[in-house]
């Protein structure tokens, strides 16, 4: 076996992948800068919806877009109560407290926000961004965007459109092939559960990646002790949340809040959980100590992510530590994986005299431009690949779609 | 002249808390640093380049001071101080202890009266320089007496203050008066801004004047605040004025006789290895070969091996070359070769690389030999009798730098590669056997600071590195780099390389 360690990663993922991303944003993409248009349109309608709503409620007509008029309207005219804990301010944090009590203005002000911010980083800005020397949209990537290892893109930021929103896919939409080629993207699916499995080496979660059953569906029969299929979508929901939720270090109170329910049964699922897949806390709980011990986490490959707040005297800045000790391996293991994974993808597609062009990187996913004739071979290819990046103890899976567009090749 | 060196202590404490970021902690038990790194940063800075004769710390009293008599919301609005900068305070009185730098306190005062003071007693005959950028210290500003704000490096004189207040330091206080200080809870009168009260002032000289005037100030609402608002106003004058007569301690030794092996060892222990490599008597601070500014252009005299194999000594401008002849560009190609492993870097037309036209690249070979071969710079727009730029063409450059860059058997750096290999690539160029400096960065300190070029350079060597804006101007001026003057450009340029190189051969053992 090899060494790994900062070394490794530097010269055996880090130096492999510069060419490569330097090949991805010469490339660019093609985007439809008439859909981009529409959308425009769509989103500025729809801003100027709530818009009218939110003056409807306020009894008058003011700029939404000033903290300071919006702040008058909502705490001196109409007298909206934020109790004694928190300071008067129009930040998200207090709109969706405000939302929450039941105050709709509050609720519209959110909603023409989040439109506004996607036409104007989004529906706006990538049509100024279409390159006129080569007419597509050339992203820039960060390799080390974050501590993690995971990459940022900016101009535009293609990890900060919304997943699985409507608008998300709208935007998405405008993202498209030439003709007679089609996008094709290729994402692992539950990386970072199977990472947890994997290092967690829980004989209970692993058995759910061998089978190859529905991981969710799975930890819901596990939790709720139902056979595999008698869980209810509202079990496997619950399932799906503690899933995630544990690998992001979240603790019963956030669980709780995001499932909607109490936080002593938020944390009686989480509980059980434990029991079901044995070795998960114990690895959670070496890797907080590990942290302790080294200052840092690693992930797979030895990549060492420094969280210099473990040893805080400030509690919360103690504890994002140490959810980001849990969390960091995982999501700097899956960033390892990918990145070595791409250079393999774009020698075979050389090697192969392929057309195939390797255009995106965003999370899990990779994103190409294939000519119609070469989709047949070029996705198993990818596929084949992509899983076999490296060796656990679960298989990986990858799920390529195809389509004219970025969204609809999900 | 002698030179007397006041700084602020607590103040620029606070705002080295503020100003340097990236989660500075010390290794053995995660103890942030980042205070006491940038307060450091400035004692070495004040020990080593402006060789003070006399040197102290003035601080604040840690009882209320007789301002709180006077006026006890004064202050009142500090929020509390941040849990991170709470546990660097111990260290820091023995940081300047471990400089040998005396420090003053007196109860009841503020550190700005201790600096009034200072400077009144001896701005008559000595060159005094208060560090900080505190602006209630501008008051004491003129003659022999200049403020220093070491984090912008901007020197602060009569003039800066006609700038900033629009009178001079003699009336600061009126000016202060009026407009008050929010981050102090100092009142003013309410509704008068800057450019207002520095309009009175200007007219009526004082608060006194506007006072015995009031009834000629023309707009009835600015005369209501004013006649409203009057003991607020002289209140404020009184809390804004520096008490200049504060009795001192007897005994205070002001010389300046740094104890620099109790500072490195202070340095050491906070992990601030760099920054302990640059006092003055370590063995690392050899100074570069002194040349004669007509000689800019000219090859240098090299380093010795042994200097080589040190990141760390000064970084000097004077000593990079622009290229502009084939036997030069000979020589450097050649210097490349005979040294294997080089540093480069590009400088373009545009941040967005897929939009940038190649202006000029840069080389280094080792500290401070470095060099900018312009390629496609521009005279200054609309001036038709300029004279041409001496600069070599492209096309005889490139094809002798891609045989440079494709020899595999040479090793060549860059800080964030992918930037430059876009460049290069769109100009037909390629590379092999490449490191990055960004990525080596990243692989070894994740999570524990950025890893652009500006700061690694402030975090291993404590060199602030020219800024873009330097040389090609801010805002509205700002001007793309083919039209930046080759001088300047080549300091800028030849200045990349040669941090990238340094930190090449910094990170590189640590793998």
């Amino acid at each position: 076996m090899q060494n790994f360690g900062p070394k490794y990663v530097y010269e055996n993922i880090e130096k492999p992948l510069l060419p490569i991303l330097t090949e991805m944003e010469r490339r660019g993409v093609l985007v439809d800068t008439n859909q981009l248009g529409q959308l425009s349109q769509e989103f500025a309608t729809r801003m100027a919806t709530h818009e009218n709503r939110i003056f409807e409620l306020a009894g008058e007509q003011f700029n939404v877009n000033s903290p300071k008029q919006l702040g008058e309207i909502l705490f001196d005219k109409l007298k909206l109560d934020l109790g004694k804990k928190k300071k008067r301010s129009t930040n998200v944090e207090v709109m969706e407290l405000l939302a929450e009590q039941g105050h709709d203005i509050a609720n519209e002000v959110l909603a023409y926000r989040s439109v506004a911010k996607l036409r104007s980083t989004y529906t706006e800005a990538l049509s100024q961004q279409v390159n006129p020397k080569t007419g597509r949209v050339h992203t820039s990537y960060n390799a080390v965007g974050a501590a993690t290892g995971r990459m940022s893109s900016s101009d535009p930021n293609l990890q900060n459109i919304p997943i699985r929103t409507e608008d998300g896919r709208k935007i998405r939409h405008a993202f498209i092939a030439p003709q007679g080629w089609q996008l094709m993207s290729a994402d692992y699916s539950q990386i970072e559960l199977r990472l947890l499995a994997h290092f967690s080496k829980s004989k209970g979660l692993q058995e759910a990646f061998l089978q190859g059953v529905d991981v969710h569906a799975f930890t819901a029969s596990r939790v709720f002790n139902v056979e595999l299929p008698d869980v209810t979508s509202d079990q496997r929901r619950i399932a799906k949340a503690v899933n995630f939720g544990l690998v992001y270090g979240m603790g019963a109170t956030s669980l709780a809040k995001q499932i909607g329910t109490t936080r002593v049964e938020a944390q009686e699922y989480i509980g059980r959980y434990f029991t079901r897949y044995d070795g998960v806390k114990d690895y959670m709980e070496a890797n907080k100590q590990f942290c302790r011990d080294h200052g840092y986490v690693e992930t797979l490959f030895g990549r060492r992510i420094h969280l210099p707040t473990i040893h805080s005297n400030n509690g919360g800045l103690r504890a994002g530590a140490e959810r980001a000790a849990i969390n960091a391996p995982l999501q700097g293991s899956n960033a390892d994986i990918i990145k070595l994974a791409m250079p393999k993808i774009e020698q075979a597609l050389q090697q192969g005299g392929y057309k195939t062009r390797m255009l995106m990187q965003v999370h899990d996913e990779l994103v190409f431009e294939v000519p119609q004739e070469e989709v047949k071979k070029v996705q198993p290819l990818i596929t084949n690949l992509m899983e076999n990046a490296v060796k656990l103890e679960v298989p990986l899976k990858v799920e390529a779609g195809l389509g004219t567009n970025w969204e609809d090749a999900h | 002249m002698q030179k007397l060196i006041i700084i602020d202590g607590l103040s620029f404490f606070f705002r080295a808390y503020h100003a340097v970021r990236g989660g500075l902690t010390r290794e053995s038990d995660g103890l942030p640093t980042n205070a006491l790194y940038g307060f450091s940063q400035m004692l070495l800075k004040v020990v080593k380049d402006m060789k003070p004769d006399e040197c102290c710390v003035a601080l604040d009293s840690i009882s209320p001071t007789f301002r709180h008599d006077m006026y006890p919301e004064y202050k009142a609005n500090r929020t509390e101080i941040d849990e991170e900068m709470r546990q660097q305070l111990p260290y820091f009185e023995p940081l300047i202890e471990a400089f040998g730098i005396a420090a003053i306190r007196v109860e009841g005062m503020e550190a700005d009266d201790i600096i009034a003071t200072l400077a009144t007693q001896h701005g008559g005959d000595k060159q005094v320089v208060i560090v900080s950028s505190d602006k209630d210290l501008l008051q004491l500003l003129g003659g022999n007496v200049t403020m220093l704000d070491t984090m912008k490096n901007k020197i602060f004189d009569p003039d800066a203050v006609v700038e900033k207040f629009g009178v001079g330091p003699e009336k600061v206080i009126e000016v202060q008066a009026l407009i008050g200080d929010s981050s102090d809870n100092i009142p003013g009168v309410p509704s008068v801004g800057p450019k207002t009260a520095a309009q009175l002032i200007d007219e009526y000289g004082s608060l006194d004047g506007i006072y015995e005037n009031l009834a000629t100030v023309k707009r009835d609402k600015l005369r209501e605040k004013l006649a409203d608002n009057k003991d607020k106003a002289y209140l404020s004058k009184e809390l804004v004025t520096l008490k200049r007569d504060v009795q001192l301690p007897e005994n205070i030794d002001l010389n300046f006789h740094p104890d620099l092996t109790g500072a490195k060892e202070f340095l050491v222990s906070l992990d601030f290895k760099s920054l302990a490599a640059r006092l003055p008597n370590g063995k690392s601070a050899e100074e570069p070969p002194v040349v004669d500014s007509e000689d800019a252009y000219m090859p240098r005299p090299r380093y010795t091996a042994e200097a080589q194999s040190t990141a760390i000594s000064t970084v000097d401008h004077s000593l990079y070359e622009t290229v502009t002849t084939p036997s030069r560009l000979e020589h450097w190609l050649n210097r490349c070769r005979t040294v294997g492993t080089f540093a480069l870097d590009t400088e373009t037309t545009n941040i967005d690389a897929m939009q940038a036209e190649l202006v000029g690249i840069s080389l280094a070979v080792a500290p401070n030999e470095a060099c900018y071969i312009p390629l496609a710079h521009q005279s200054s727009e609309g001036d038709l009798l300029a004279e041409p730029i001496p600069q070599l063409p492209k096309e005889d450059v490139l094809p002798k730098l891609k045989e440079l860059l494709l020899d595999e058997t040479l090793t060549k750096v860059a800080h964030n590669l992918k930037y430059d290999l876009i460049i290069l690539r769109n100009a037909g160029l390629d590379i092999t056997n490449f490191e990055d400096t960004m990525l080596m960065s990243a692989a070894l300190d994740a999570g524990k600071h950025a890893h652009n070029l500006d700061f690694l350079s402030v975090q291993h060597f404590a060199h602030k590195m020219m800024s873009f804006s330097d040389v090609a101007g801010r805002g509205q001026k700002q001007v793309t780099f083919d039209y930046v003057p080759l001088k300047e450009s080549t300091a800028y340029a030849a200045e990349d390389a040669d941090i990238t190189l340094r930190l090449y051969q910094t990170l590189k053992p640590r793998f």
